[in-house]
């Protein structure tokens, strides 16, 4: 957040500020705190204007702050316009309407933003003419194709009646542009439309260039065969004018008509920090696929990028647009800068599919290896427990290498190089009854691509290698011995203890390859040594259940039916922890249920707190004997009884 | 005499358990004008509306057997309405049967004994029956009260010693009270009845030096009766300590018997979950099974729970895989049975898990038995389906590939085809099927221009892991090109580069 030690003291005079400042930098992504925040500085403002006014470092935090906001969450146009009012407050005009320039960058898709800047520029005339109607360009390329871009458009025409005045060519070219834009109030641009267009003529109204579908069916009907006006008779023109004008009327009526259909159903359209109902995805999308199908690519890019308003965070529609315009343009530019907006600002890390697409975008589209390999490696370090990127990045360099082999190589030896460095080397508890010893020389990384991606790996993801070696192997190169030649060869290193790619894809291939035997010794190892999660090493138990079900003879069951039987005491959820015995078994570093038991006792059913002992009587009298079948019972013997008073010790945690 | 009118128009809608309640209050009085008056029937009514009232008891009991107090009103009518006493236990013992561990029945029926029957050996045996069944109840003492009276107005001293020795090492809501009894009675001992308390061998080997005879000089009396007392205070302070653990639980379990067709509240459910937990981990350490209290008391619990909670699968499996966990697969079995009968076990959870029982146990006729039962009740049921292919296997392992055929064929066409072409994932598990002849029962389906989503899945499966030397990979992925946008994408993300799930096994249930 910026802040500079040497004026700390200026602002540690509003604690509360300083609170929420501190506090929303903790946690940017609390919108209810940035509100607060926001509330707190106004207040400041408020009250002491003046002071506010003469303090340079005072104003540094105020910028600061709403600065950091409007870049974690762009698109809140009260919070611009609140900022915008403060600047006016403490700097004036010009800084306000400076700010309100970076605000329509910010957020370019805004109409508010636009016609809030465009009058403060006018109004004040802070511009000339020239680039006035340049801003006005650019707003018009942003935001005219709004279905309630109306006060854009008035805003425009307004300014060009002044400007050039309501007789000029400019003003009636304004009016040309916005009767064939289907806006909600296209209604109103017709009526006066038809009030101006008779003090122009045929040539101002319909230039001769002019092609469209409309044009030639007036002229068709009216059987003029040339857009060359001179040639035309003027009672011919004075017909066809009218004529073809009716007929934009009509096709832009229509497609008014039925954009509402849509525009009608949307219930939200300005951004707000929290989820779009799912009733207006559906109508975004069918939206989407209406406009796609009928609209003008600036229609379809105008109303994708509305869209992406109150949906920006929606990965599935940032690659819906992205796919569109990668098939439909080629501006590279322009699709860069958008994968950069959805990945850097919008879309949050946990969402890979936009970003791999970004990735494979640099490397089909562009054949830029060199981006691309950025791109994958962004994804490897923004997700460091999760398996795919590492193994997305290592097809990425397994592709892009010339020599497959050495890439190969490169990807065992990461793997080799971290159980060195971080397990050491044959000395681990499990290693010991390694069945094949690992290869014994040093590993070395020769191509410096991999020396980045082994700097990446943890010893969550660096076993995925292994897996995506396997796959190489076993699917495309359909060489079963070596493949399973790689996968015993790790078998026992304490790095694949809790990697669930490397069983799961073990336990695949065994299973294609129809072993009994091996899945067996997996499936024995993963229950009793493995450091999976429960869900996970159910997940292969329950499999390997089903399969043991349909691969053994009746006498093989019922002889194997006790490890049968523990196995679904182990899968099913309804099972209490004491009657799981392989967890219970992997609970203990010896692998000695017996003492997971003896806790477990003496948690008495939650894991917070113990008790040192549970008072009981060791010789209770059998209940199952009948009163007159004995005398009096043996005198009671106890143990612990003396600790029933003991408090239970519960785990210290410091809050 | 004909049935009234308003009986037939009543049993007409019986689709809740509140028609029923009516229709029993219904029987349960005479026939009146204008019902304002109602008179309940006795002896002397018509032998029709006697009937009438025992077949609705009866189906109602078939209908609803967990509801404990419909057994006992049965019971009594019958009684009321001149069944013997003898015909009337057999009503309780058929009840019992079917709910071991019903506080209410075993309460009625004491009652019923002590009422009814003249012979006291009778009333003692059935009194020590229920001790041994429902003593390890937490609200027992509606058993022990009944019993303690008995044993003390018919004068036999002895017993009534022994039953409250017993009863001080039970965690019961009254733990107290019969503490304070034995107490009384530890304080009121003479020479004869100290003999109670103690037996020979522990008056040697604890109290060194003592015979029988020289308790006859006070002090010597009053010095094992203190000694006594200390040892016994012990007993009191085991049992305190186990009744302050269950208390919580307990407190929380406000209602204890069966209400049918209602939903229990997420709260009790869990707390009948973390009670059966909390009890299997104090048990963990009972080496005797037979006679140890924990374990007698967590039996209890298991019938108490199932009784309130017997429309749900979990604590019928639960309550299985407790048995199962104690090897004793028979009980399991049995647990399993009546789940399956009192549940409408959807997705045939309790059934299926019964049949893998009996598989393993060696029943293959059973098994097969409760599947077919299976599917007679729901002919589209894939688990079912699966699982039947599954036992032909193990009695004829050619006839897997035949079967899922015909049940494909059967579905063809039918809503239930997509659901079915899981199938073709299922072949591909079975190692027997050799790789040749998988590959021309995929050919078949190709021809027909088979394009689900399962069937492809299973097509892509097999070509890119079982049979990686034909062509039919390729042929395979074309397949998918040309298929549904849904399906193409589902598939494509597991055989692509972008592959996500294709490697992930099965789930958990």
């Amino acid at each position: 957040m910026g802040s500079h030690r040497s004026s700390d003291s200026i602002i540690s005079k509003y604690p509360e500020w300083w609170r929420l400042r501190e506090e929303a930098a903790e946690d940017p992504d609390n919108i209810v705190l940035w509100g607060q925040l926001v509330d707190s500085i106004e207040g400041i403002v408020a009250s002491n204007t003046e002071d506010t006014k003469k303090s340079e470092s005072l104003q540094r935090y105020i910028h600061s702050d709403f600065d950091n906001l409007l870049t974690r969450f762009p698109y809140l146009t009260q919070y611009w316009k609140r900022y915008v009012t403060l600047e006016y407050t403490l700097n004036g005009l010009e800084k306000s309407a400076l700010l309100l320039k970076s605000a329509v960058e910010s957020f370019p898709q805004c109409l508010e933003l636009w016609v809030d800047y465009i009058n403060i520029t006018v109004s004040n005339k802070l511009k000339d003419s020239v680039a006035i109607k340049l801003l006005f360009e650019e707003a018009a390329d942003k935001v005219g194709m709004q279905f309630l871009a109306h006060p854009f458009w008035d805003l425009y025409l307004g300014w060009e009646g002044k400007n050039s005045g309501i007789h000029s060519n400019n003003y009636l070219n304004i009016y040309l542009r916005v009767i064939r834009i289907p806006l909600h109030q296209y209604a109103r641009y017709f009526e006066a439309f038809n009030e101006i267009r008779t003090g122009f003529t045929i040539k101002d109204l319909i230039p001769e260039t002019s092609s469209d579908k409309l044009l030639t069916n007036a002229m068709e009907e009216l059987h003029v065969g040339t857009t060359n006006w001179d040639e035309v008779d003027d009672d011919v023109a004075t017909s066809l004018i009218p004529n073809y004008f009716e007929k934009v009327f009509i096709e832009t009526q229509k497609g008014t008509n039925s954009h509402w259909e849509f525009e009608s159903q949307v219930e939200r359209v300005d951004f707000e920090p929290k989820p779009v109902s799912t009733q207006d995805l559906e109508v975004w999308s069918k939206y989407l696929t209406f406009e796609e199908a009928q609209g003008s690519i600036e229609q379809i890019i105008s109303l994708y990028e509305r869209c992406l308003i109150p949906a920006c965070s929606y990965e599935s529609i940032w690659i819906r647009y992205l796919r569109f315009l990668i098939l439909k343009t080629d501006d590279k530019d322009k699709i860069i800068h958008l994968f950069n907006r959805a990945c850097d600002t919008f879309v949050p890390k946990c969402f890979r599919d936009i970003r791999y697409m970004f990735a494979r975008y640099y490397e089909v589209q562009l054949s830029d290896s060199e981006s691309a390999m950025e791109a994958y490696y962004t994804i490897v370090i923004d997700n460091p427990a999760e398996y795919d990127p590492v193994g997305r990045a290592f097809r990425f360099l397994y592709r892009d290498s010339e020599d497959k082999q050495a890439a190969i190589k490169d990807g065992l030896s990461c793997v080799r190089l971290y159980i060195r460095e971080h397990y050491g080397t044959n000395e681990g508890g499990t290693n010991r009854k390694r069945r094949k010893p690992a290869d014994t020389s040093e590993p070395i990384i020769k191509s410096d691509h991999f020396k980045s991606l082994y700097k990446l790996l943890n010893f969550k993801t660096a076993s995925q290698l292994i897996v995506e070696v396997a796959k190489i192997y076993w699917l495309d190169r359909h060489e079963v011995k070596l493949t399973r030649e790689l996968l015993i060869s790790f078998f026992k290193e304490e790095l694949v203890r809790s990697s669930f790619p490397y069983w799961s894809f073990f336990f695949k291939f065994e299973l294609c390859q129809r072993n009994k035997k091996n899945l067996s010794n997996i499936v024995n190892y993963v229950k009793y040594y493995g450091q999976l999660s429960t869900h996970d090493t159910n997940g292969l138990l329950a499999s390997y259940t089903n399969f043991c079900l349909k691969n053994s003879t009746s006498k093989e069951l019922v002889n194997n039916s006790r490890e049968m039987i523990r196995n679904y005491l182990e899968i099913d959820p309804e099972s209490s922890t004491p009657m799981k015995h392989f967890l219970k078994s992997r609970l203990d570093p010896d692998h000695n249920e017996d003492s997971v038991n003896k806790r477990l006792y003496r948690e008495s059913g939650h894991p917070s707190g113990r008790t040192e002992g549970r008072p009981r009587i060791i010789n209770p009298v059998d209940y199952t004997v009948k009163l007159n079948e004995m005398g009096p019972p043996p005198l009671p013997q106890f143990s612990s009884v003396e600790k029933a008073n003991i408090a239970v010790d519960f785990i210290k945690e410091d809050m | 005499m004909d049935i009234p009118q308003n009986f037939l128009l009543a049993a007409q809608s019986l689709d809740d358990f509140d028609s029923w309640q009516k229709l029993v209050s219904l029987t349960e009085n005479l026939p009146t004008k204008d019902d304002r008056y109602p008179v309940k029937i006795s002896q002397g009514s018509p032998d029709t509306l006697k009937r009438l009232l025992f077949i609705v008891y009866e189906n109602l009991l078939t209908n609803f057997p967990f509801c404990e107090q419909y057994w006992c009103n049965y019971a009594s009518w019958k009684y009321k309405l001149g069944d013997t006493a003898q015909e009337v236990t057999e009503i309780y013992l058929k009840a019992l049967k079917f709910l071991p561990k019903s506080l209410i029945i075993w309460k009625n029926y004491i009652h019923f004994t002590l009422d009814t029957s003249p012979s006291p050996e009778t009333i003692l045996d059935t009194l020590e029956q229920a001790r041994i069944n429902i003593g390890h109840h937490f609200y027992s003492n509606v058993i022990f009260d009944p019993y303690l009276d008995f044993l003390r107005s018919s004068g036999r001293s002895k017993e009534y010693h022994l039953l409250l020795r017993r009863i001080i090492e039970l965690p019961l809501y009254h733990y107290c009270k019969y503490f304070q009894e034995f107490l009384r009675l530890l304080e009121k001992a003479d020479i004869e009845s100290i003999k109670y308390f103690i037996s020979d061998e522990d008056l040697k080997t604890y109290f060194k030096g003592t015979s029988w005879g020289d308790l006859l000089s006070s002090d010597s009396l009053r010095d094992l009766k203190m000694r006594l007392k200390k040892q016994f205070t012990d007993v009191f302070i085991a049992t305190q300590y186990q009744v302050y653990q269950i208390w919580p639980y307990e407190r929380s379990l406000k209602k204890q018997f069966h209400q049918p067709g209602k939903l229990l509240s997420r709260g009790e459910l869990n707390t009948w979950n973390s009670y059966l937990v909390y009890l299997e981990a104090a048990t963990l350490r009972d080496k005797d099974q037979k006679s140890s209290i924990g374990k007698a008391t967590l039996r209890t619990v298991y019938e108490r729970c199932l009784i309130r909670t017997s429309d749900y699968t979990y604590f019928w499996l639960k309550c299985s895989n407790w048995r199962l966990n104690m090897n004793q697969l028979e009980e399991a079995k049995q647990v399993l049975l009546k789940g399956i009968y009192c549940t409408r076990d959807s997705g045939f959870r309790l059934r299926l898990r019964l049949i893998d029982l009996d598989i393993l146990s060696g029943n293959l006729e059973d098994a097969v038995d409760l599947a077919v039962e299976g599917i007679q009740s729901s002919p589209n049921s894939l688990e079912m389906t699966i699982k039947l292919i599954e036992m032909e296997n193990l009695k004829d392992p050619t006839n897997v590939l035949t079967l899922t055929e015909l049940k494909l064929d059967e579905v063809k066409g039918s809503k239930y085809e997509s659901q079915f072409d899981y199938l073709f994932r299922e072949v591909l598990t079975y190692s027997q099927i050799s790789v040749s002849k998988l590959e021309s029962f995929f050919r078949k389906y190709t021809k027909s221009k088979k394009n689900s989503y399962q069937y492809l899945r299973a097509l892509i499966d097999f070509y890119r892991c079982y049979d990686q030397n034909g062509k039919g990979y390729e042929e395979a992925m074309k397949m998918i090109e040309d298929s549904d946008e849904g399906i193409r994408e589902r598939i494509k993300r597991f055989v692509s580069d972008d592959e996500g799930e294709y490697f992930e096994v099965a789930k958990v249930r």
